[in-house]
Order: C-alpha cells, then sequence, then structure tokens
C-alpha cells in the first residue's frame, strides 16, 4: 500500500483511475446480464467490490473509506438479503397465501407468469450482487484496516 | 515431522485405497446415460404381455401396483418417447399452481422380453421445459435462482454471515 | 391453499434471517435495539414451533414446496414429529440464551453486541433451516451458516478463544466436507437431492460401494460435529472459552442438531432396515461406551468447570449415541425405538444449558474459572449455586430429575436388546459423574474461604452477599426447574404418543 509522503505511482493511479469505471461498468453488465448469458450476482458482485480494493491499493485506505463509507457498507450488505429474501415473501403476500415463498410468478411484475419469474430471477441476482458487494468491500476494509494499524503499532 | 508425513503417508494410501474400492460402483464421469444427468433404474419387470398395453397408451397394472409398493406416485398415462422404438415415458400429476399437471417422471424401456422401469433425474426437466417454464435462457441461473433458489439464499447468507463474522471478529471503534 | 400454519416452517427461518439482517441496519444506528429484536424474533419462532407442532400432531406432517417447484424438481420442506419436537426444543434453549444474554453480553462484549446479535441470529437461521428442511443439500448450505456463525461466536471472546476456534474451524470444515462428499456420491448414483426421493431411489442400491462409501462419509463427517467420542477434541477447548451463553447452545443445541441430522441421514435417507443389515450401529455403541467413560474420566481430571462441563458433554453425547445404536433392537414402548435418544436430546439441553448458564454466572460476578476458587460461593450467590445443585443432582440421575429418566430408560433399553454390557457402563458413569459434580457442590457449600476465622468469614460474607441480576437468574430458574418438571412428566408417560409418532415415522418401536 503506498502512502501518501511522495511514494505515489503515477502509472498505478492513472491506469485505475481509467479502469475502475470500466470494471464497475463490467460488473453491473455481469449482473444485469446473468439471465441472458454467462454472469450472474456473485461473479458480478465480486467484480464490483474488486474496483474498490483497486481503488484502495492504488490510493488509500483513508481515500476507499471517504468513497465508501461503512455505514453504506452496512446498509447496503443488509438491503441485498432484505431484496432476495422480501421478494421471496412477496410472493406469499400477493397471491394472499396461496403461492409458496420464493414462488417468483406471483408478484404482480407483469401480467404473464413466465416472464414474472424471469423479473424475479433478475432482481434476486440484483440482490446477491449488492450484497457480495458490500461484504466483500467489508471483509477487505477490515483487513486492510489491521494491516495498516499493525504498520503504524510497528513504526511508533 | 516425520511422524507427521508418516501419518500423511498413510491417510494417502487409505484414502487411495478407498478409491480403488468405490471406484468401480461410480458411474462413469461424461456418460450421458448417468443416473445424475439422466435417470436411475428401479427395476425390471419380467414379460412381454406390458408392451401391448404400453402401445395402447394403458399402464399395465402389475407394473403400476410395483411402483406404489415402492413408494412412488402411480402413473397417470404413458407415452411413446418421440423417436425411439420400444420406449415409453410414464408421467405423474403432480400440483403446481400455473403449470402442466402433468410431469415426465418415468422411462420405461423394452429389453427383450422384459420392461426395465427407470426415473428421470430432475435435471431432465430443467433442461427440456426451463426455457418455457421460466422464460430465462441460461439453464445455469434458473437452476440457481429458480428450481433451487433457496439453496441460493442460503449460500448468499452465508457470504453475509462470513463479512459479519470477520466484523466481530475485526473490526474495532466501530458502532456495530 | 395453504393454510398459515402451512407457512410457518419457511417463516421460522426466514424471519430469523429477516431479522439478524434488521438488527444489522438498526444496530447502526441505535445498538440498543439489537436485543429487543432478537428476543421479540425468538419469541415469535418459540411460538411458531408450537404451532407447527400442535399442527404436526393434530392434522399430519407438513410438506412444503419453495418456489412452488413439486420435488424431486424443487426444495421441499417436511415438518414431521421428529423435525417439530427438535424445532421447539431448539428455539426454547434459543430464547433462554438470549434473555440471560442481555446483561451477560453488556458486561462481556461491551461494544460488539450488534455484530453479536446478528450472528446470534443467523446461528439460529442455521440450526432451524437444518432443522425443517427435507432436503439434503439444502440441510448442508444450513449446516454451512451454523459453523460459520459458531465459529465466529466462540471467537468473540477475544484472544484466548481463537486458538479453540480455529481447532473448530478446521474440524468443522473437514465434517463438512464429508458430509457434502457423502452427498456427492449419493447425487452421483441416484440423481436426486430430496430426502424421501433419496429413501425410495436407494433400496435397489444397498449394496453400491458408492451407497456404502456414501453412508461412511456422514457418519464420519457427522460424528466430528457431534463431537463423537475419538472426533470430539475440539469441543472441550471450545466450549470453555466461549461465553456462557454460547457454550450453553454450543452444548445444548449445536452438537445436538448434529445429531439429528445424523438421525435424519440415517433413518430418512436410509431406513431401519439398511441400518439392520451393517454393524454400524453396533459399532456406535461401543464408540458411545467409551465416550461415556472416558468423557466422564477426563471430566474428573479437569479443575476450570467450564472444561469440565465440555468433557461431561462428551459423555453425554455418548448417552445420545448410545441410545441412538440401541433404537433398532429394543423396541417396547417406553423406551424402544428412538425414545431414549429423543429423551435425552431434551434432557441434555436443559441440564446442559442451566449449568453452563450458571458457569457463566460465576465468571460474570466474580471473574471466577477454577473449581477451588468457588469456596464460600454457595453463601455468596445462594439462588445461583442452588440452580447449579438441582441440575448437577439431574446430570448425576437422582429420581425424579431428567438425567435419572434418561439413565433409567437407556439401561433398559439395553437390557432388552441383550446387550447387558451397557448397563454397568451407565451405572458407573453414574458414579462418575457423581464424583465431579460432588467436588464443585463441596467446594461451594462446605469449603471455608481461606485466611479468615469462621466468624468473621461469615458476617463478611453476609455483608458480601451479591447475585446476579434477575435477567440472568431468571432463565437459569427456568431451565433448573424444568430439570425436574420434565422428568416427572416423562416418568408420568405424557409426552409418549409425540415419541410414539417419531418411532412410527421411521418403522421403529411399534410394540406398546
Amino acid at each position: 500500500m503506498k502512502e501518501e509522503q511522495g511514494e505515489r505511482d503515477v502509472i498505478i493511479e492513472t491506469v485505475a483511475r481509467v479502469m475502475i469505471p470500466f470494471i464497475q461498468l463490467f460488473a453491473l453488465y455481469v449482473i444485469i446480464h446473468g439471465a441472458g448469458g454467462p454472469g450472474g450476482g456473485f461473479q458480478g458482485g465480486v467484480v464490483f467490490a474488486s474496483g474498490f480494493i483497486l481503488y484502495i491499493i492504488a490510493f488509500n485506505l483513508a481515500g476507499g473509506r471517504k468513497r465508501f463509507p461503512e455505514s453504506a457498507n452496512t446498509i447496503l450488505s443488509s438491503v441485498g438479503l432484505y431484496i432476495y429474501a422480501g421478494i421471496g415473501l412477496l410472493a406469499i403476500l400477493f397471491s394472499f397465501g396461496a403461492a409458496q415463498y420464493l414462488n417468483y410468478g406471483f408478484i404482480p411484475f407483469t401480467s404473464h407468469f413466465e416472464e414474472n419469474r424471469a423479473l424475479g430471477m433478475d432482481f434476486v441476482e440484483m440482490g446477491i450482487g449488492i450484497t457480495v458487494m458490500a461484504i466483500i468491500a467489508s471483509i477487505f476494509f477490515d483487513l486492510a484496516e489491521k494491516d495498516e494499524k499493525q504498520k503504524e503499532g510497528e513504526d511508533g | 515431522m516425520r511422524g507427521l508425513r508418516l501419518i500423511t503417508l498413510i491417510l494417502i494410501i487409505l484414502l487411495c485405497g478407498l478409491f480403488a474400492y468405490v471406484a468401480e460402483d461410480i458411474p462413469v464421469f461424461g456418460d450421458p446415460d448417468a443416473p445424475a444427468i439422466k435417470s436411475v433404474e428401479l427395476f425390471t419387470m419380467k414379460g412381454a404381455e406390458g408392451v401391448s398395453l404400453l402401445n395402447r397408451q394403458i399402464v399395465p397394472g402389475p407394473l403400476s401396483g410395483e411402483l406404489v409398493r415402492r413408494g412412488f406416485p402411480r402413473p397417470s398415462r404413458v407415452e411413446k418417447a418421440a423417436g425411439r422404438e420400444g420406449e415409453w415415458n410414464g408421467f405423474i400429476k403432480k400440483e403446481e399452481p400455473r403449470y402442466a399437471a402433468e410431469e415426465k417422471y418415468y422411462r420405461i424401456e423394452r429389453e427383450g422380453d422384459d420392461l426395465r422401469v427407470s426415473r428421470y433425474a430432475f435435471v431432465v426437466r430443467w433442461m427440456e421445459k426451463g426455457l418455457e417454464e421460466t422464460a430465462v435462457p441460461n439453464m445455469v441461473t434458473y437452476g440457481l435462482a429458480d428450481y433451487r433458489g433457496y439453496d441460493t439464499l442460503g449460500e448468499t447468507t452465508v457470504i453475509f454471515t462470513a463479512g459479519v463474522s470477520v466484523i466481530l471478529l475485526l473490526r474495532r471503534r466501530s458502532r456495530l | 391453499m395453504l393454510s398459515f400454519v402451512e407457512h410457518l416452517p419457511v417463516l421460522v427461518v426466514v424471519i430469523s434471517l429477516l431479522s439478524a439482517i434488521t438488527i444489522f441496519i438498526t444496530g447502526w444506528i441505535n445498538k440498543k435495539t439489537a436485543w429487543y429484536i432478537s428476543t421479540a424474533t425468538l419469541l415469535s419462532q418459540f411460538i411458531s414451533s408450537i404451532f407447527i407442532l400442535h399442527h404436526v400432531m393434530t392434522v399430519g406432517p407438513i410438506r412444503y414446496r419453495l418456489g412452488g417447484w413439486v420435488p424431486p424438481w424443487g426444495i421441499e420442506y417436511v415438518m414431521d414429529a421428529l423435525n417439530a419436537y427438535v424445532l421447539v426444543i431448539l428455539l426454547f434453549l434459543g430464547l433462554v440464551c438470549v434473555i440471560y444474554s442481555k446483561r451477560n453480553i453488556d458486561h462481556e462484549l461491551p461494544d460488539k453486541g450488534v455484530s453479536f446479535y446478528t450472528v446470534y441470529q443467523l446461528l439460529i437461521t442455521g440450526l432451524c433451516g437444518i432443522t425443517v428442511t427435507g432436503d439434503i443439500f439444502n440441510m448442508y448450505v444450513f449446516i454451512e451458516i451454523t459453523s460459520l456463525s459458531a465459529y465466529a461466536l466462540i471467537a468473540s471472546r477475544g484472544k484466548i478463544a481463537l486458538k479453540a476456534s480455529f481447532t473448530y474451524l478446521v474440524l468443522g470444515s473437514i465434517g463438512a466436507c464429508f458430509f457434502l462428499l457423502g452427498i456427492g456420491f449419493l447425487y452421483s448414483v441416484t440423481g436426486s437431492l430430496n430426502i424421501h426421493d433419496l429413501s425410495l431411489l436407494l433400496p435397489p442400491l444397498y449394496g453400491n460401494r458408492v451407497v456404502l462409501a456414501a453412508f461412511v462419509f456422514f457418519i464420519v463427517g457427522l460424528s466430528i460435529k457431534m463431537a463423537l467420542f475419538p472426533l470430539h477434541t475440539w469441543l472441550p477447548d471450545a466450549h470453555a472459552f466461549a461465553p456462557a451463553e454460547i457454550s450453553a447452545m454450543l452444548s445444548g443445541i449445536i452438537i445436538e442438531i448434529s445429531t439429528y441430522a445424523f438421525i435424519r441421514v440415517a433413518f430418512s435417507v436410509f431406513t431401519a432396515r439398511f441400518l439392520q443389515s451393517l454393524p454400524v450401529f453396533d459399532i456406535l455403541c461401543w464408540l458411545a461406551a467409551a465416550a461415556i467413560i472416558i468423557g466422564s474420566v477426563l471430566a474428573i481430571s479437569q479443575t476450570n468447570l467450564k472444561r469440565m462441563l465440555a468433557y461431561s458433554s462428551v459423555a453425554n453425547m455418548g448417552y445420545i449415541v448410545l441410545a441412538l445404536g440401541l433404537s433398532i433392537s429394543a423396541r417396547k414402548a417406553p423406551w424402544g425405538g428412538l425414545n431414549p435418544s429423543m429423551m435425552h436430546i431434551l434432557n441434555h439441553a436443559l441440564m446442559k444449558g442451566c449449568l453452563f448458564l450458571v458457569a457463566g454466572a460465576f465468571i460474570y460476578k466474580a471473574d471466577l474459572w477454577e473449581i477451588r476458587d468457588f469456596r464460600g460461593l454457595g453463601r455468596r450467590m445462594p439462588y445461583t449455586c442452588a440452580a447449579f445443585v438441582i441440575a448437577a443432582l439431574s446430570m448425576i440421575g437422582i429420581p425424579p430429575s431428567v438425567g435419572f429418566v434418561s439413565k433409567l430408560y437407556i439401561i433398559l433399553a439395553s437390557i432388552e436388546a441383550k446387550k447387558f454390557f451397557f448397563v454397568p457402563v451407565l451405572l458407573l458413569s453414574s458414579l462418575l459423574n457423581l464424583i465431579y459434580f460432588w467436588r464443585v457442590i463441596e467446594t461451594m457449600y462446605m469449603k471455608r474461604v481461606e485466611g479468615k476465622d469462621s466468624a468473621h468469614t461469615s458476617h463478611e460474607l453476609h455483608l458480601q452477599k451479591e447475585e446476579i441480576p434477575l435477567g440472568m437468574l431468571a432463565p437459569i430458574w427456568v431451565l433448573a426447574s424444568l430439570c425436574v418438571i420434565m422428568g416427572i412428566l416423562w416418568l408420568a408417560n405424557i409426552p409418549i404418543p409425540l415419541l410414539n409418532q417419531i418411532n412410527s415415522t421411521f418403522g421403529l418401536g411399534g410394540i406398546r
């Protein structure tokens, strides 16, 4: 990890600056595209989180935390699971108890049963993507913080 | 250290022995008719008198009785398998809202004078009907998120648990 | 149209999961909400589990098709008498432990409350999931959740618990790997993952080597998880260093849910007929006898109360597995089939839960870990110590208590199965129990505090009388009184219809 005092690597910073938007755009593509082709929530989430990790490696931890604060991290990691579990519950609610948990077809996104299933799956994949992204970022921040603290301890 | 290596060696030999013992009965990898992919054999019925009944799309009584005795659902009707001589598909009634009330379940093959009854693996339905039932072209996605969607909820929870565990163990000076 | 009760099996799991993530968000805003949300969730889960048990007993098993897919194409939840019974025990002890943990966690993990309750709720999610599921891969997924959260909760104490947790992590992962390999083997020969479906497809394949290997993998993997004797090495440290309520959950529920998973695999995936054709359960009986004796002997040699209780857990898992091993040969009504093991699953949860919570109370109030430091505690903390005495007497097996009932029925079952060797083993273990619990009771009540004359001591101790807060004392006393009440209920044969229904599900027992 580069410290800020004079050790900044211009090449890495520039490349990271250019790459990160593309990495995250690609991650969104992987998540959204999961239904039609290769991809899905787990993979897309990890790719998205790798964008943050690249930012932290190229710049510094504090900057990364500023871009993705702890509060947002906490909320996003729960929100993904809320979407997944909530969509399952919506199926029960919208059918007044006739359909089972996670029976996406009964959630009235559209008028068509099979389309509802496909859309339900899309939302679920997005939920997975959000949770995986937030959790991977959170684990990385925690480990990196620990590392940085140890370095401070050695210096001081 | 040497003791550890010796134990490792013994363990590897034991595992190799176990593998050699088991390998004989493991279905061949890549076999398109392997149970996990296609169908698992249930039993063989003696006597070919059932064939004429099967050709008239009637389930023979002894066959259906034997299936019920073993705890399987009673076949509701049989149908000739498309493009294959001497092979029939047995259907069962199922209760799934908004979907066809019958589903392909048994596979009955003629083998000389005998009838071989097997059951289709669940993957067969995924492969054949997944697109029309879920409107998603990617089999991995609809297998993962629809037919076995609840497992995926569990796996997402595993990842969430890992993240919260790291917060519990490593994070200091946090509000959590 | 499904009735509300039929939705409850899945709601029990999902509410728990939703509550975990809600705690995570609201805890960010206000730390104090965590405990209230957790308690409210567990209370509602406990009430729903009682509804489920009532429905199963009166109407019949609940089959719930997740996502609307009929098995074997989708995942199925099956609630029969066994599930429902284990679910009630699990949620009851979970509720008691979470009530206890309000003061204890404020004291032990003052700034980690939110993540603690989140992981605790995830642990409950996993345990409920293992219990209610009717799909073997789904069971594996929930075993993962349970194990992960258990590792984290054990390690939450800080540095001293890290090594214990790491040992458990390594061994637990090996156990989970074996379980997964077993599932893979079964899938490769049958192409199915549904438990009921597997039980139909397997009989023609009983001679198949892959199936035999899968069964062995299940036994080994779940034996690690349930700390059966030669594979129990992770257990003592993990129990000793975890926070009190986690020790109680670990000993009272987590290893017993693994036993439940083993019963499910042995009797639902495979059948009693398969087990009778193999000597597996005889071997399990002998291992269990070894566990009972060696666990008790090692418990005597411990100086730390929680480690002593942990070794006692090893011995008690021996009781459960011994009763399980006898289940296919003993068939007469009150003790035949799974009855004694089912009884001891509940009894052990009550007794060990109470004992570990009391041990936690000593640590909370005075940071006492070693048994020799307990001098005079009987006067300082009279109510806590009284509860400890009741639970300890129950462990020893004094008549109307639960420990007596399970020992009696295991002895009767082993006599009926004509395996007379296990009768002296059980009697000897009672004696060993008496030795190690009496040592604690003696130290608490009869030994004087050193270096002070007796009159002065008693005066000072009278002033020093310091009881734990009511929020911790009430759960301890609920469990201690249930140790006696349940014993009387068992002896009066009141819950026997439930156990008979469990036996009839698996074709065991049968002779009234």
